[in-house]
């Protein structure tokens, strides 16, 4: 499996400017935070309990993990391999709470739990004995509505497990438990551990749960010192920490990863057999209930409680305002999607399965980047460089492929493993041109993928607020935005919420869109 | 699917193409740190009054200042409204704004202008204390800032964090009246004390309007926000340090200033002209329900007790004192301004 490939120039052409888009900004931060001065910054660092901090970022991400962990993979069990009761319909529910930004999950819970929340105002209460504010409450939070991330990695590993390795483990006389533990439990580690990195890396660098839950991160730390202050050393200089950190954290992930690797006869598989869950299908069905009213039946409930506060005429005063930035946050984030998407496709098939030297590992350098710190670093990048792209709506579209190009490349890359190299190289033997090749024969064989693909960065890039703010041209703001500015201003009012659930919608109508399709037949997880 | 990415992409760039707004003669970009919400009335005024369109970035004032000094060499920017003097003035510094003197400001007391004319006052707020009337009586009511170190208040206080301006800009308040030293034994004390620092003003009054906090350091027009929210709220207002021997309570101002280099020039001058006119100043001291530095206009929440210009005692110290002061504000507490 060591083909070298040479890179295409096609493949150059997308990947090194991407990679500068990666590195400039970082290269900017780092000439920014070099003014600061050592001593000053150590001062700083200790004024600021940055050890603290850090630890405190630590255990939130660690307790997201296990939270989403718990809620996620279970799920996947339950609706992939048992006779759970309307387990096709839940398979297709359970990823929709990726739809709702997390920040937008804490506005729903502040209005329902927080001191003067719908809740204790209803038992009479200032507060309840369990505080939302912190790193219990943050963690709740981005645990609820990243957990989707775990699960289609899961789920679509469970679907792809070749189910005769089961069998033959129990037919060697392993109990089910053994079997578990022994075959599936190992077979899943990938999945496992890649949907656990995306998780752990979301709450590490997330800013508006911890920012609307007082939870104090080195995200909130860089913020306050960019809304704050007109200093450029200090925020660089803690963005780098941070950015270093997270890279720190991807690779080792790289070497943990690197090892697990499990080469399966995919191809003809039959569907596991469903384990019947007995007695305990309703209990089952309960816990699933639960989780689908908090991550989704309970958050669009609240918004659509709170916008239809709204009087009709003010409503549609009010859309006909905010219709502009809907569009600007749609074409965009299309626009973003797409990029991404053709990019990891040139790449991935320039790297193709050999060792060549992997682009692919610089560009998740992307992923790691913190969207305020990205924002920070490519406005001061871009003016620097391309001053015709600065403070233009194409800035946006540049945030959204760097911090994401990475899902984008994730999906082609694993689209393209379930191929084998051979399959295109027959149809260029029997006399097609590369491009036809791959069209006649690649794409229609990958195409799920893509677009699975394309519809997550699609929905990633909808919801990006931290590096928009920073990168938007005046008067061109993004629905996340104006969400923000709203809820910052005046808190989660009526208006606020209508926003959120436009939002909300907009990101879930083309999983609908899946949906029909999927129905028919093609798989969920792809 | 991918027929219909297609499509929307089609649709979208093409939408695109219509969409940004495109440099024209009567157009002014204004960056402004100030809540869309109250500004809009007289920037909508001002679009109808002139036929000037009004392109607006909202977002928090260091956030526009690096900004403004990214874009030192091509500036897209006309006009910057800041919450505080401390901003304009380290713009001034470095060269990025240009200097007006408007007719209209004429009025306006020096305290609140720039000696060369860079920035200009344009409306004036209190930094008072707003209260939970069900968790503090009147007669246990602090007299000062300086007495909520007092052990009875542990826990009980919240202030804004750093990114809201004016809790960099009371400080320094501090720092001019009293000295360095006193000011750090006074941010030690309320450290010490539990004070709580949230997200921003907003928080803030809405935490103290719902009892979580007795006290809350803020700026008067946040009373009359929480008022105007829920006319039933149980807050007050104090104005601290107004004894004979008291500072006082501080005022800041919205600062108003033009952009070196600014693309349009005269619609940002017609539009400082404008803010500080009679309908304009009347209409954003309104919208924002802040004080007026001009006489002649009335002030906000006058029947809620809501002072107006000279019928409080104002601590005695410049705009251009305090924002002098401001770097060395956040320097020494900004770590301890964060949430």
């Amino acid at each position: 499996m060591t083909v070298r490939r040479r890179w295409s120039p096609t493949g150059l052409a997308l990947a090194v400017p991407t990679a500068l888009f990666v590195l400039g900004p970082l290269g900017f931060l780092v000439w920014m935070g070099l003014a600061q001065e050592r001593a000053d910054f150590l001062e700083r660092a200790q004024d600021l309990d940055l050890p603290m901090v850090v630890g405190q970022v630590a255990l939130l991400a660690t307790l997201t993990t296990v939270w989403a962990g718990a809620l996620g993979v279970p799920l996947a069990w339950l609706t992939v391999r048992t006779d759970l009761p309307a387990r096709r319909l839940l398979h297709w529910l359970a990823p929709l709470p990726l739809a709702i930004p997390p920040y937008i999950g804490a506005l729903v819970y502040q209005i329902l739990l927080a001191p003067g929340g719908v809740l204790p105002n209803f038992l009479g209460v200032t507060s309840l004995p369990l505080n939302l504010y912190g790193v219990g409450g943050a963690a709740w939070i981005l645990g609820l509505f990243t957990y989707p991330y775990l699960y289609l990695l899961v789920s679509g590993a469970l679907e792809r497990t070749n189910p005769a390795l089961e069998e033959a483990a129990r037919g060697a006389g392993l109990s089910p438990r053994r079997v578990l533990t022994r075959v599936t439990l190992p077979l899943l580690r990938p999945s496992l551990l890649a949907g656990g990195l995306v998780v752990f890396l979301y709450s590490w660098a997330d800013f508006g749960v911890v920012s609307l839950l007082r939870v104090r991160t080195l995200t909130t730390i860089i913020y306050d010192y960019i809304q704050g202050t007109a200093d450029w050393a200090l925020p660089s200089a803690l963005s780098i920490l941070l950015t270093a950190i997270t890279i720190l954290v991807l690779l080792l992930q790289l070497r943990v990863l690197g090892r697990a690797g499990y080469t399966q006869i995919v191809g003809a598989v039959k569907p596991a057999p469903l384990v019947s869950l007995g007695a305990w299908r309703w209990p089952a069905f309960a816990y699933v209930g639960g989780m689908v009213t908090l991550t989704l039946l309970l958050p669009l409930g609240v918004l659509g409680y709170q916008a239809s506060r709204l009087s009709a005429s003010d409503m549609g005063a009010f859309a006909l305002t905010q219709w502009p930035y809907l569009v600007n946050s749609l074409w965009t984030a299309v626009a973003g999607a797409s990029l991404a998407l053709l990019i990891a496709l040139g790449v991935a098939r320039s790297e193709g399965r050999g060792r060549a030297w992997r682009v692919s590992g610089l560009l998740q350098v992307g992923y790691a980047i913190p969207g305020t710190v990205l924002g920070l670093g490519l406005a001061g990048f871009l003016h620097a460089t391309l001053p015709w792209i600065y403070a233009t709506p194409l800035a946006l579209i540049v945030a959204y492929v760097v911090l994401y190009i990475t899902p984008a490349f994730q999906a082609v890359k694993a689209a393209l493993a379930q191929l084998h190299p051979s399959i295109e190289e027959a149809a260029r033997s029997l006399g097609r041109g590369p491009l036809a090749a791959f069209h006649a024969v690649t794409l229609p064989l990958i195409k799920p993928g893509l677009v699975a693909g394309w519809l997550l960065v699609f929905v990633l890039s909808m919801r990006e607020l931290a590096a928009t703010l920073i990168v938007r041209p005046p008067g061109f703001d993004t629905l996340p935005v104006r969400i923000w500015t709203h809820a910052m201003d005046v808190g989660p009012e009526p208006r606020a919420a209508a926003l959120a659930l436009a939002l909300v919608l907009t990101i879930a109508l083309p999983w609908f869109a899946l949906l029909s399709r999927r129905l028919r037949g093609i798989s969920p997880s792809m | 699917m991918k027929r219909a990415a297609i499509l929307l992409l089609g649709l979208g760039l093409g939408l695109s193409a219509a969409l940004p707004a495109r440099a024209s003669a009567s157009e002014v970009v204004v960056y402004s740190a100030r809540k869309e919400d109250l500004l809009r009335p007289v920037l909508d005024a001002f679009q109808k009054d002139t036929g000037i369109k009004v392109t607006l970035l909202t977002g928090k004032a260091g956030d526009l200042a690096r900004r403004i000094e990214v874009e030192k060499s091509d500036p897209r920017g006309d006009v910057f409204l800041g919450t505080t003097a401390g901003i304009a003035e380290l713009l001034r510094r470095k060269g990025l704004l240009s200097p007006y003197f408007s007719p209209a400001a004429q009025e306006v007391p020096e305290e609140f202008k720039a000696p060369d004319g860079s920035w200009v006052g344009v409306t004036g707020r209190v930094r008072v204390l707003i209260y939970n009337k069900n968790r503090v009586s009147d007669a246990e009511l602090p007299r000062s800032f300086f007495d909520l170190t007092d052990p009875k208040w542990k826990g009980k206080v919240a202030v804004a964090s750093m990114g809201e301006r004016t809790t960099v800009s009371w400080l320094a308040a501090s720092m001019a009246l009293r000295g360095e030293e006193a000011t750090r034994q006074y941010v030690r004390g309320l450290r010490d004390n539990g004070l709580k620092v949230l997200n921003n003003n907003t928080e803030v009054r809405k935490a103290v309007a719902r009892g979580e906090y007795a006290i809350g350091i803020t700026n008067h027009y946040y009373y009359l926000l929480q008022l105007h929210d829920d006319p039933a709220s149980p807050v007050g207002i104090l104005y601290p340090d107004q004894g004979a021997d008291g500072i006082g309570a501080p005022m800041f101002s919205i600062t108003a200033s033009i952009l070196n280099g600014a693309k349009h020039p005269e619609a940002a001058r017609a539009l400082i002209d404008y803010l500080l006119g009679p309908r304009g100043n009347r209409l954003l001291v309104q919208g924002e329900f802040e004080i007026p530095l001009i006489p002649g206009i009335p002030v906000p929440g006058e029947d809620k007790g809501v002072k107006g210009l000279g019928q409080f005692k104002k601590a005695r110290v410049t705009q251009v004192q305090l924002a002098d002061l401001e770097t060395r504000v956040e320097k020494l507490f900004g770590p301890f301004l964060i949430p």
